[in-house]
């Protein structure tokens, strides 16, 4: 740090240089007078010796300077002087960047923390799912049974695999039974995936031993332990008894630590290690880890061969002609990087937009300034030199608009967050700005800085001797090429509006044909709980389906309960659960599937789903579980087009059971008759027609989770007690799962996307909008000040001020014509591509339309005002002032 | 030594063949400051004036050497060029 001592002792030196000077001045006068010198003459003779004192002290002086910095800090300084002096142009090209800076990086910071955020696991760019492919290319978790787990060990390709069982279980030691998520992994599950516990410790190989029982010891998830421990660091080795059994707390995970293979992103509330079985028929989807440099067609062709082996051993549990596909953990994320990769879109057109804007107004002051440098020049300032001051200033601008950014970007991400549809955000994670995008966009908005700087600089830097005259009387009116380059700039604004307005009225458009869309049900009153049977209760089918029927009489009891019905899958409008299926006396078509939904007869009313032809089953064909189904339209006329679907039998696989936890009804082998059908009801989303369904008694197989579907006449969430009451009059440790009604479920998996890239677009629509506002503004007023002295003349020469205000408009209007019809142009040739990503057609007429009449309705506003200026100019003034 | 016995004393010793502008030395000075060569501080002048004198650091003498020894060889370059020219 010896530079920054010496910078800060200069004044010392420099005091010390004029002290040593004045010494040697005295004393040559001293040795002079001592030869005989009268005292004036000495001082007189001893000055000239030594020459100019100041020069000299100067040039000495020069020594400790830094020339570079210091003639950098005096143009930083001026810049800084200029901008001042100039608030309208320092505070549009401030704001214009601080905006699309802050705006971009909001964006992109919840960009990332919802769809980009790495995942917190060791390796998790490795990490894949096994998945099995049938011939129909439907798509499931490949599956294995403990003992063909362990044999994947042998696969060379994979660094690691784990096997877990999710399911959910009853707290029943203390307090009212809770239902709580319980991912069982595989021994080695955690520490596969490497996240340290905030406490305590997670469990290891040794807490299972192979072929023993596992040690009763569980690990919390971090919303489990702050909501039911209440984040209490003595929870160690406390007891949680689930389903009547004791674990012991060894440990608890970060918040970031969202494990869950069921549940997708949602965490599990609680981690068990799991007893690996080597009964054939438990078996336990698989999570694995590729090793370093491994291709996925690599792995998949080594697994592929492992799991023929498998299905050669026990073919009963593998469906013929399978493949086997790993995918990585990311790629549930594909259905959304579409809309994620407009979004980008959009927000790099706000950037463009805000530097663009920026562009214009220092081409504008370029212009106005092209004397000022001519003046400079002619009194020896290098090119260089001005360029470099140039360039300073735009950077001082770009730096401050940056330090804005700051705040603005902190603001809007925590807006966004909050507009945030719930379930878009993995666990409590709080979106939070993310600085290397902030870095990215400040980098961005410094080299349109330069640019800025830069254009114009090259431009006036060389003044020509002629102009430079010209101009010191008259203020110059913008020679052809600048205009051109405005023109350009201008154009380019406004096309960039185009598009991103009409990206947002398509978004709004999608949302709201979303809204108008026939849903076929009534979401209204309807409140949604499920529950889930402890293992090993109820252990046959009729007592779980009394059980369960004695519940549904329960709550239908309740006098504010219009109807209570029963469904294992779950609500619209995303309620797929496909099989495929054949037609008794009909060869099988390939791709032959339909969406089956096990539901109680009830289940029609209780929706309102119409009944369209045929009849209902009844309560009793429910008790009994007779074999009958109803179907929904698009099934009806997928398969049956000639509409002689009743009475039809098929057979759907997945209505036996088909693992050891649920029992068949007597007599079902998956074979039902068609008795009605009814009007189709969303169940792939609300954006997608429906899928062929079938509705069938759920009562063909006693599952051990199902959902209650109440129909209230008061709001459904005030019974949330009274059902919970009924409930346990019937089993007092029974725990209901999370509540929901089907307003929230219609929400969250219907609007809640669109909704929120219907707003984000606005949201940028808006910002665009206003800045090209200002962009347009900033030149038209520009103009006019530029030319009030033509106007003013033209006005004594008898023009009138509707031509001035005809003039005005006509060079704001040839812009903005070029520019809507150039976003427009690139409106309907982007929309083929934008097509393939999500479903709003920004090229649609009415879009495109209402686009134009809003752009023009903002140009006039932005020219309303310097047009005025420009009519209302006394001529009179302005030949005065020549 | 001071600045104004420093321009003196070059001129005596060299019998006034050599003389340092004032406009050369003072900017000099500087320079040896600036990189450490020379250290500065107050003493008596031989006239009894408290003066602010220069005195060559350890730095300035090791380089001083360098010079000197570089000097030496392009003189004895010089006159051996000369002896050749002379002869």
């Amino acid at each position: 740090m010896h530079w920054f001592k010496r910078f800060f002792s200069r004044r010392r030196y420099y005091e010390e240089l004029s002290e040593s000077i004045r010494e040697h001045l005295e004393e040559r006068v001293e040795d002079l007078m001592e030869g005989g010198m009268s005292r004036e003459n000495a001082q007189r003779a001893a000055r000239l010796e030594f020459g100019n004192v100041a020069l000299i002290e100067e040039r000495s002086r020069e020594v400790w300077h830094w020339p570079r910095v210091e003639s950098l800090w005096s143009d930083v300084h001026f810049a800084a002087r200029q901008l001042v002096k100039n608030p309208g142009f320092a505070t549009t090209c401030i704001t214009s960047l601080a905006l699309g800076i802050g705006a971009a990086t909001a964006i992109f910071s919840v960009i990332y923390c919802v769809i980009l955020r790495p995942l917190p696991y060791q390796g998790a760019d490795r990490m894949v799912h096994i998945n099995m492919f049938d011939h129909s290319g439907d798509r499931g978790y490949a599956m294995l049974s403990g003992a063909q787990f362990i044999r994947l060990k042998e696969v060379s390709a994979l660094d690691g695999a784990i096997a877990e069982d999710n399911w959910a279980m009853t707290t029943t030691n203390e307090g009212l039974p809770q239902s709580v998520q319980v991912d069982q992994l595989s021994a080695n599950g955690l520490t596969f995936l490497g996240v340290p516990p905030v406490l305590g410790r997670i469990f290891t190989d040794s807490d299972a031993p192979l072929d023993q029982e596992p040690n009763h010891v569980a690990v919390l998830g971090y919303k489990f332990w702050k909501s039911r421990f209440g984040g209490k660091a003595g929870v160690l080795g406390k007891i949680l008894q689930l389903d009547h059994k004791d674990y012991t707390i060894i440990g608890v995970m970060p918040n970031r630590f969202s494990w869950g293979i069921v549940n997708g992103y949602a965490a599990s509330d609680v981690y068990l290690p799991l007893k690996l079985s080597n009964d054939q028929s438990l078996m336990y989807p698989i999570t694995a880890r590729l090793k370093i440099g491994k291709e996925p067609a690599a792995a998949d062709s080594e697994l592929e061969a492992v799991y023929k082996q498998f299905a050669r051993e026990t073919p009963e549990r593998f469906s013929p002609n399978f493949a086997i596909h790993v995918l990585s953990l990311k790629s549930s994320l594909d259905s959304i990087q579409g809309i994620l990769f407009v979004l980008f879109g959009a927000v790099a057109t706000l950037l463009a937009i805000g530097s663009i804007n920026v562009g214009i107004l220092f081409l504008a002051r370029g212009v106005s300034r092209q004397s000022e440098f001519a003046v400079r020049s002619a009194l020896g300032a290098q090119r260089t030199r001005l360029i470099r001051q140039l360039i300073t200033e735009s950077l001082v601008v770009a730096s401050a608009g940056s330090l804005l950014a700051i705040p603005i970007a902190f603001a809007g991400t925590n807006l966004l967050m909050r507009w945030l549809p719930k379930g878009m955000l993995p666990g409590d994670l709080r979106v939070t700005l993310n600085i290397p995008a902030l870095g990215f966009s400040i980098v961005i908005a410094l080299i349109v800085g330069v640019c800025c700087g830069l254009m114009p600089a090259i431009k006036f830097s060389r003044p020509v001797a002629s102009q430079m005259v010209a101009d010191s009387t008259r203020t110059a009116s913008g020679n052809v090429g600048s205009k051109r380059a405005h023109m350009l700039l201008l154009i380019s604004q406004v096309a960039f509006a185009v598009l991103l307005l009409a990206a947002a009225l398509a978004a709004m458009r999608t949302l709201m044909d979303l809204h108008r869309a026939k849903l076929g049900y009534n979401p209204g009153h309807i409140l949604v709980c499920g529950l889930n049977l402890m293992e090993g209760s109820y252990p046959s089918w009729a007592e779980r389906i009394n059980y369960y029927e004695q519940i549904r009489r329960n709550f239908a009891d309740l006098p504010d309960v219009d109807s209570v019905s029963i469904s294992i899958q779950p609500l619209p409008p995303v309620s797929r659960y496909l099989s495929d299926f054949t037609i008794f006396g009909r060869s099988n078509q390939s791709e032959q599937m339909t969406s089956v939904h096990q539901v109680s007869q009830q289940y029609f009313q209780t929706l309102q789903i119409p009944v369209l032809q045929g009849r209902v089953w009844t309560e009793a064909e429910t008790l009994h579980a007779s074999h009958v189904a109803m179907i929904n339209q698009s099934m009806a006329h997928r398969f049956w087009p000639n509409g002689d679907a009743i009475g039809r039998t098929v057979r759907i696989p997945n209505l036996t059971a088909n693992n050891v936890w649920v029992f068949n009804a007597p007599g079902d082998d998956g074979s039902v008759q068609i008795i009605g059908i009814v009007g189709d009801v969303p169940n792939n989303g609300l954006n997608k027609e429906a899928l062929p369904a079938l509705y069938a008694p759920y009562s063909l197989v006693g599952v051990d989770w199902l959902q209650f579907v109440v129909k209230t006449k008061v709001e459904p969430m005030t019974l949330v007690h009274t059902i919970r009451e009924k409930l346990h009059a019937v089993n007092s440790s029974q725990a209901l799962t999370p509540v929901e009604t089907a307003g929230e479920r219609l929400e969250s998996e219907g609007w809640a996307q669109e909704r929120f890239v219907a707003s984000l677009f606005s949201v940028l629509a808006s910002l665009a909008l206003l800045l090209s506002g200002i962009g347009l503004y900033s030149v038209i007023s520009y103009t006019v000040s530029q030319n009030s002295r033509e106007f003013g003349i033209r006005m004594a020469l008898g023009a009138t001020r509707t031509h001035i205000v005809q003039g005005v408009a006509l060079s704001v209007g040839i812009p903005v014509a070029l520019g809507l019809l150039a976003g427009t142009l690139s409106s309907i040739l982007l929309n083929r591509i934008i097509l393939q990503w999500t479903q709003a057609s920004i090229s649609s007429p009415t879009v495109l339309v209402a686009v134009a009449v809003i752009l023009v309705a903002v140009s006039i506003s932005a020219a309303l005002l310097p047009s005025l200026r420009a009519a209302s100019i006394d001529p009179m003034q302005v030949l005065r002032a020549e | 030594m001071h600045g104004y016995a420093l321009a003196q004393h070059i001129k005596q010793i060299s019998d006034d063949l050599l003389q340092i502008e004032e406009g050369s030395l003072y900017p000099a000075l500087q320079r040896m400051l600036k990189t450490g060569w020379l250290e500065s501080q107050m003493a008596l002048s031989p006239k009894g004036r408290t003066v602010r004198i220069f005195r060559v650091t350890e730095a300035g003498k090791k380089h001083l050497k360098k010079e000197l020894s570089s000097l030496e060889q392009m003189f004895a370059g010089i006159s051996r060029v000369l002896a050749i020219a002379r002869s």
